[in-house]
Order: structure tokens, then C-alpha cells, then sequence
């Protein structure tokens, strides 16, 4: 079976079974706390390329607004935190639910754009919502950022170390992953896909074809947001400098890295791509270099990265707007 | 109430009249072959039938629904399904998929069925896929040994087959092919002329574009011809082949080149 | 003071203008985007930077060195980037300059740091023109930025390489048929353009005093607002694009806030994609 066609299912029990066991073990393995704290980012940035898979890799839609949504579900963590004292199992589904919102909110007037116009729009979106977030000091602190965001706690125990965060972030992947797996798999995921490869196809086969682009970005900005709120209690300070163009960018490069349309693409680009830089201190210096360079050797060398479905980066027409009626001939003079 | 009801269809783009006052029905059950030379307008009639070219002016009935201002999934909800000229499979849905996407319509699961998978979803799912393979049986072998390969590994001819299995497998009550022979050989081509009296024996009325005259007088119960955006005749394939009109479209009106 | 902000605003919005008229070169001629002409004019700010501040050559000098570098840089970006992927589609250049954006941004954090560079002043005085007090070195800029488009105008109009560039523009393929060598006009319109962001990278640092790694990132987002606001093929347009999001930034800074003066750009941006993709001035566009 080729990479890009595994999915987690009943079927494949066995190896998704094994992979599991073994990341619950690597914390007896793995002692460095510095290697935990790794392997918690890992586990961040897989939620964050899986969200954005399914709208840039299964539906192909050109989303390069994700960081936003991941900033805008940290902020609601850390202010429902710090401002009203809501705990982390509160904080972290508002935060989904606000970014899904905002997601809905942008998806509505800008998905019957298509290709650099769409890109456009929602990297336009993120400055704003960047520089709103900045500047709206209120609500946001502004430019000091929200410091004080307190670690996620259960029964009473405030989850301290790294192994905590570790498992906390183990099970939330799982969640994430579980969810995205049943939706690739469905009939939803189907109509994704048969969007991405020819929409007018889609629209002939009675498929709603813009309802079903909102849900994917819907769906994608929840789990952004989620990411957000982890990164929130995680890191516990949120600035607004963390959810730029950049970070879209850095999420974008683990997804084509790892590569984009199928299951295992994502995750195999955010482990690689964070692992990679703690490899060396070389390379943890040179990040954006060393970032930059692999985006490029992929797409010179191997455009469906690691295990992404082939040709879905090459043949799409960026500046397509909206797919033209089904081209008749001219009509007779 | 008529099955299908086209009157005064006109669209214009930019000028050049595309279609002027088309006016026909169809009745249930029947072939009816579409032709005229190049530019005569037949896809831009597919284009406004299912949807993705709104009419200038004109009205479409299909069972007393109106057909204008309905997006086309709206149109393929009322069973109206079609193939497009140039192939439009999904690249890189596998076989099976396409047929299980022809049942969308049939189909509920919404993003809590596919997470939540209760048991209406694994049973609508498991009949969408016996109705998928009962369709790509109609086929013989040529699709069944593939279920599981991406569309852009079959050959061309079956390509244009996936096609029409996915439009058939939605049970539409109306299909329109456009172009189906298109680029096979004449072995291809006679498979596809009985499937299209096999698709007339399920109950569904088959509105058939062809540039092949052998297919379209076999396979045709009436054929409407449009040169320049008009009907210019409509009636039996032994009408149709004597029709002076026609013969002059095909032929080229003298003073016709500017 | 309004009509002063005005002025202020003017000579911004030239510069973001030049940028524009660079990506209307690239997407004009070659259909494609590029993400990393922010950084080319970074380089030619800090080439500008090293010449003016560190070796106090005259600022002229500075000026066609900066320039020059960025020529050279977009000489190099398009055969090794674009040229092998062009017949690929539009994402795969996309994506590859995105990578080059990121390593040039990033290598110049290393190699010169972080931090602002403080670029020398040039002209100080302020002068009187019908009323309104404007600076020398503006009234500099506005007429080194008209002097580029006019230049530029002169070399399409005028010249057998800008026909070359004009029908390779409208129609490559059939400029290729008319022996019009296509790689090599692609190479020197992104070299052009590069040049012209180059040469807005150095007048940014003169007119703000100050050159720093991160400053490739916003101008290239407003230079590129400025493009689809006059509808991404029209020079004119990214002018008058360039010229009005200056404007508004300034008045925005004088009666809103400070803060909120990046906004304008991106608000136009999304505007304008919203309610008239095609820009004010922009045919209708090829599609793929």
C-alpha cells in the first residue's frame, strides 16, 4: 500500500495500534525534558498541518491564512484564562468554537474566490487580524501579549513538566486525528475530494459544492483554534507576533514536506520538520534557511513530499477565479 | 405535465446568439439525439439544462420544475445527471469512489454521520457501494477488475465509461451525454450504443449529443438538429437523414464563410 | 497639515508603487506571483545601506548599486526558480519563492542581524511649495519614482526589447513564434521589476533613515495590494493603487491611529478582492 493511501481503520488495527503504544511509551524511553518539550511542539504542529490539510490537501483550497485561526484560538484561551479564570477544559473547545467562527465568518464572502485571489484574501485577513490584535489593547494587551496563562489542570493537579503536556498533547492528537480520519473517510471527505479535482464534476454530481468548501474550512479552523489554545497553556504567553504570514508559512512547508492529500502526510512533515532543527544547533540557528531549502528541494524534486497523493501541487491553475461553464464549442458566426 | 418542456431558450455571450428560442419536450423513456455542425449550440443546451449556464430568456420544465436560477446540484437533485464533453473523471478518486460519489444525492451522512458513524451511515454506506458495483457490472469487466485504481491510470474509452456509470449510478431520471463515442473505436462505439438502449430499459430518457451519424440514427427513437443556435428540424432518424435543411447545415450554406 | 500628511502620503505611496508596477511586470509578462520581491527590495535597501552609511558614497551611487544588486538577484531568482517550473502550473514557482523569502529573510538576520541599521540623512532641508512645507529629499523621491515610470514607459514604448516584453505579455506563445527570444525576455522583465523594488528598497531607507531584515515582509504585501488594487496587469493602475494606499495610511495615522496604518493596505486588498477582483483598471483576466 502506497504511503498516501494509509488511513487508520479497522483494518490497519495492528500498525496504528503499535504506533500508539509506542508514544505512550516515550516517555519512559525518552527522559530529556528538552526532548519532551520537542515532542509536545511535534504534537502542536501535527494538529496544525492535519487541519490545514483538509482544506489545502483534500479540498485544494489555497488557505494561507491557518496561523490566524491558531491565533485566535490562543488569545481566547488566554484571556478566557487570565480574565475570567475558565480552566483549560473550558478554554480549549471555546477556542475551536471561536476560530471556527471566525473561520465561518471569512469562509462565507471569500470561497467563491479561487486560487492566488483566495490565498490572497486570506493572507490579507491574517494582517489584519494581526494588526487588529495588536492594536485593540483592551481586549488583547496589545503588544505586551497576555503573560500569566496558567498550565491546564485535572481533578485539582496542575499539570507541571513536560510528561504531562506530553500526554495531554498525545491525547488531543488522537482526538484530532480520530475526527479527521472518520471525515477523510466519509462522504463528507469524498465530496472534499471530488472538489479539489474538478468541482464542476462535483456540481454535476449534486454535490453543494461552496457549502461543502465552508465546512472544510470550518473544520479546519476548529483545530487550529484547539492548537492555539494548547500552544496558550503550553507556552503561557501569547503575543501577537507568533501568528503571522511566517508561521502560515512554516505550517504550509511541513505539509508539503510531508506531503498534502493523504493521512500520513501531515504528521510525518511536523515531526520531521521539528525534530530537524533540535538535530543540530547548526541547524537550530539556520532554521529559516534550512526551512527554505527543503520546501524548495520538494517541490523541484519531489512536489508530493514524503507521503503526499502525487500531482496535486503541479496542474492547478492558481488564477483560475470561477470554473467557467463546461466549455462548448464558439458559438457559429 | 411533460417530462422535459424547453421553450424560447436563448443565450447570447457577448453578441454572438449562442442559442435563439429553442423550444422542444421530451417524453419519458425515449433517446433523443441532439446534432448539428460545430457551434451549432448542443453543449451550451447541456449547459443550461443542468445548471451552469443561466438562459437569456426562456423557461425549462423538468416534471413542472422550473430548471432557471436552480444551481446544479440543485438540477442533479431532481435527476438530471450528464457527462461532459471532455472527460471530467477525478483524477485521483479511485473507480469506486466515483461510483459512491454518483450516490451523493442519495446519501445523508453530514459531518456528524462521518464522525459518529451510527449504524444508518455504515448501512448507507454499504448499499451505496453494492449500488455502485451493480452499476459498474453494466460494464462487463472493463471497470469491475479496477475498483480500486485512481481514474488516470484507465484508458481513455474507460474513462468516458466511469463517466456515465457515475452519472448512472444516481439514478437519474434524465441523462445527458455529451459526446460519448468521442475518440473510440467502432467496437467501443457499438458497446456504448447498447448501453444506451440498455439505460432507455431502465426507465431513463437519454438526451444524447453525437457527432457520429452511425450511432445517433441506431440509437435515436427522434433527433433534434440545431445549426446556428436554432432548431432547424426535429423528427425520426429516416426524416432527419432526407431533410434538405439539414443536410445544407452540415454542407455549409454558400456565402456562409465571411 | 492635512494637505502636508498628503504629501507625506505621496511619496510613501510612490515607493509602495514601484514595488506594484514590479509585480505587474512579473505577472503581466510571465503569469506568475512572486512572494519574494519583498525580500529583493530588502537586499537592495541594505545594498544601499552599506554603500551610503558604511562607505559614504554619494547617494546616487547608492542608488544604482542598489538597484543593480536587486537586478541581479531577480536575474538569478527567475532562471533558477521559475524557469525550470514554468511549464508546471502557477503553484510550483508560488511555493519556491515562498522558500526563497524565507532563506533570504532569514539569512540576512544572520549575516547583519536583527536590528535596525540607521541609514545617513541626505537632504534636510524643507522647502515651500505652494503653501505646504515639503522636504527636499521628497520632493527627491517623488521625482526619482516619476522618473523610473517615465523611463519605463520610454523603454516598453519605446524600445525593441519593450515591444519584445509587450507581445511576449500579451501572447507568449505567439511571441516565441515570432522569434522573440521568450527566456530571455522573461529574465530581464523579473530582473526589471527586481530592480524597480530594489531601487524602492534603497528610498525607503534613506526616506526613514533605517534598514532592517523584517522590512521585505509588509512592504511586499502593500506593493502587492497596490498591484490588485489597480487590477494586477495596469501600471497605471498599481501607481494610482500605491499612490492612494499611501495617502490613506497617512490620513489614517493623523486621524485614527498610529497603529492601525498597516491596516489600510490589507483592508484594500481584501475590499477589492471581495467586491471587484479584477481591479479597477485590469482586462479581464487570462484564466488557466
Amino acid at each position: 500500500m502506497a504511503l498516501h493511501e494509509f488511513v487508520p481503520g479497522r483494518a490497519n488495527r495492528r500498525v496504528w495500534l503499535s504506533l500508539l503504544v509506542a508514544a505512550v511509551l516515550l516517555p519512559a524511553v525518552v527522559r530529556s525534558e528538552y526532548l519532551l518539550n520537542t515532542a509536545v511542539l511535534a504534537g502542536i504542529y501535527i494538529i496544525l498541518t492535519s487541519s490545514l490539510n483538509i482544506t489545502n490537501g483534500y479540498t485544494g483550497l489555497f488557505s494561507f491564512g491557518h496561523a490566524a485561526f491558531y491565533g485566535i484560538g490562543a488569545y481566547t484561551a488566554a484571556i478566557l484564562a487570565t480574565r475570567l479564570g475558565a480552566g483549560f477544559w473550558l478554554t480549549l473547545p471555546m477556542a475551536g468554537l471561536v476560530a471556527a467562527l471566525f473561520g465561518a465568518a471569512l469562509a462565507v464572502p471569500t470561497l467563491r474566490l479561487s486560487g492566488i485571489f483566495l490565498a490572497l484574501v486570506t493572507i490579507g485577513f491574517q494582517e489584519i487580524a494581526f494588526l487588529v490584535t495588536l492594536n485593540w489593547i483592551g481586549l488583547t494587551r496589545g503588544p505586551m501579549g497576555i503573560p500569566g496563562v496558567p498550565p491546564p489542570g485535572l481533578f485539582g493537579f496542575e499539570l507541571r513538566g513536560n510528561t504531562g503536556y506530553y500526554y495531554l498533547v498525545l491525547a488531543l492528537d488522537v482526538l484530532t486525528l480520530f475526527v479527521l480520519s472518520r471525515v477523510v473517510t466519509s462522504r463528507v471527505g469524498r465530496a472534499f475530494i471530488a472538489i479539489r479535482e474538478d468541482e464542476l464534476a462535483a456540481q454535476a454530481s449534486g454535490i453543494p459544492t461552496f457549502r461543502m468548501k465552508v465546512l472544510a474550512f470550518v473544520i479546519a479552523t476548529f483545530f487550529a483554534g484547539l492548537a492555539g489554545a494548547v500552544f496558550a497553556h503550553h507556552a503561557r504567553f501569547v503575543s501577537a507576533d507568533s501568528f503571522r504570514l511566517d508561521e502560515t508559512f512554516v505550517i504550509l512547508t511541513m505539509l508539503i514536506v510531508g506531503g498534502m492529500g493523504s493521512f500520513l502526510g501531515p504528521i510525518i512533515g511536523a515531526v520531521a520538520l521539528v525534530i530537524l532543527p533540535e538535530a543540530s544547533r547548526f541547524l537550530a540557528e539556520y532554521r529559516g534557511v534550512v526551512y527554505g531549502l527543503i520546501l524548495i528541494g520538494v517541490i523541484l524534486f519531489r512536489p508530493e513530499g514524503v507521503a503526499g497523493v502525487p500531482g496535486i501541487i503541479q496542474p492547478r491553475g492558481l488564477l483560475a477565479r470561477r470554473p467557467a461553464p463546461p466549455g462548448g464549442e464558439e458559438p457559429a458566426r | 405535465m411533460s417530462f422535459l418542456e424547453v421553450r424560447g431558450v436563448s443565450v447570447t455571450f457577448g453578441g454572438l446568439s449562442a442559442l435563439k428560442r429553442v423550444s422542444f419536450s421530451l417524453g419519458e423513456n425515449e433517446i433523443v439525439g441532439l446534432i448539428g455542425p460545430n457551434g451549432a449550440g448542443k453543449t451550451t443546451l447541456f449547459n443550461c439544462l443542468s445548471g451552469f449556464q443561466a438562459p437569456d430568456e426562456g423557461s425549462m420544465l423538468f416534471g413542472g420544475a422550473p430548471l432557471e436560477a436552480r444551481a446544479p446540484y440543485q438540477i442533479a437533485a431532481l435527476g438530471v445527471a450528464r457527462t461532459f464533453q471532455t472527460s471530467r473523471v477525478f483524477k485521483r478518486m479511485t473507480v469506486l469512489e466515483h461510483v459512491l460519489i454518483g450516490r451523493y444525492r442519495h446519501q445523508r451522512a453530514g459531518l456528524w454521520g462521518a464522525v459518529a458513524r451510527p449504524r444508518w451511515v455504515a448501512d448507507e454506506e454499504r448499499a451505496a457501494r453494492e449500488r455502485g458495483l451493480a452499476t459498474l457490472a453494466l460494464f462487463e469487466d472493463r471497470l469491475l477488475p479496477r475498483i480500486n485504481d485512481f481514474a488516470d491510470s484507465l484508458s481513455y474509452a474507460n474513462r468516458r465509461r466511469l463517466e456515465i456509470a457515475r452519472a448512472l449510478v444516481s439514478e437519474p431520471r434524465l441523462l445527458l451525454l455529451d459526446e460519448p463515442t468521442a475518440g473510440m473505436n467502432p467496437h467501443e462505439t457499438a458497446g456504448i450504443v447498447t448501453l444506451i438502449q440498455a439505460i432507455r430499459g431502465m426507465g431513463i430518457t437519454v438526451f444524447l449529443i453525437e457527432h457520429d451519424m452511425k450511432v445517433i440514427m441506431n440509437a435515436s427513437d427522434r433527433i433534434i438538429v440545431l445549426d446556428h443556435g436554432e432548431k432547424i428540424a426535429e423528427g425520426q432518424p429516416s426524416a432527419i437523414r432526407a431533410n434538405e435543411d439539414v443536410v445544407q447545415a452540415y454542407m455549409g450554406r454558400r456565402g456562409d464563410r465571411a | 497639515m492635512l494637505l502636508s500628511q498628503v504629501v507625506n502620503g505621496l511619496t510613501q505611496g510612490s515607493l509602495y508603487a514601484l514595488v506594484a508596477i514590479g509585480f505587474v511586470i512579473i505577472f503581466g509578462t510571465m503569469n506568475l506571483v512572486t512572494f519574494a520581491h519583498g525580500e529583493v527590495y530588502m537586499i537592495g535597501a541594505f545594498v544601499g545601506y552599506f554603500a551610503l552609511g558604511v562607505y559614504h558614497l554619494p547617494w546616487g551611487i547608492a542608488l544604482a548599486l542598489g538597484m543593480t544588486a536587486a537586478w541581479v538577484l531577480g536575474a538569478l531568482i527567475e532562471k533558477t526558480a521559475f524557469r525550470p517550473l514554468r511549464a508546471t502550473g502557477h503553484m510550483p514557482p508560488l511555493l519556491i519563492t515562498i522558500g526563497l523569502s524565507v532563506i533570504l529573510k532569514d539569512l540576512a538576520v544572520i549575516v547583519f542581524g536583527a536590528e535596525n541599521r540607521p541609514v545617513p540623512s541626505v537632504y534636510e532641508a524643507t522647502v515651500r511649495v505652494a503653501g505646504v512645507p515639503v522636504s527636499v529629499l521628497q520632493l527627491v523621491i517623488l521625482g526619482l519614482a516619476g522618473g523610473l515610470v517615465l523611463a519605463l514607459r520610454l523603454l516598453l514604448q519605446g524600445t525593441k526589447l519593450g515591444r519584445a516584453m509587450r507581445a511576449t505579455a500579451q501572447d507568449h506563445e505567439a511571441a516565441y513564434a515570432m522569434g522573440v527570444n521568450v527566456n530571455r525576455v522573461f529574465n530581464i522583465s523579473f530582473a526589471l521589476a527586481s530592480a524597480l523594488g530594489g531601487a524602492a528598497g534603497v528610498m525607503v531607507g534613506i526616506y526613514y533613515n533605517t534598514v532592517y531584515p523584517a522590512m521585505g515582509g509588509t512592504a511586499g504585501l502593500k506593493g502587492f495590494a497596490a498591484c490588485i488594487f489597480g487590477g494586477l496587469t495596469s501600471i497605471p493602475g498599481a501607481i494610482l493603487g500605491g499612490l492612494i494606499i499611501g495617502v490613506v495610511e497617512n490620513l489614517t495615522v493623523q486621524f485614527i491611529s498610529s497603529g492601525y496604518r498597516d491596516v489600510v493596505a490589507f483592508v484594500v486588498m481584501v475590499l477589492v478582492l471581495l467586491l471587484r477582483p479584477q481591479g479597477l483598471l485590469g482586462k479581464k483576466l487570462r484564466t488557466v
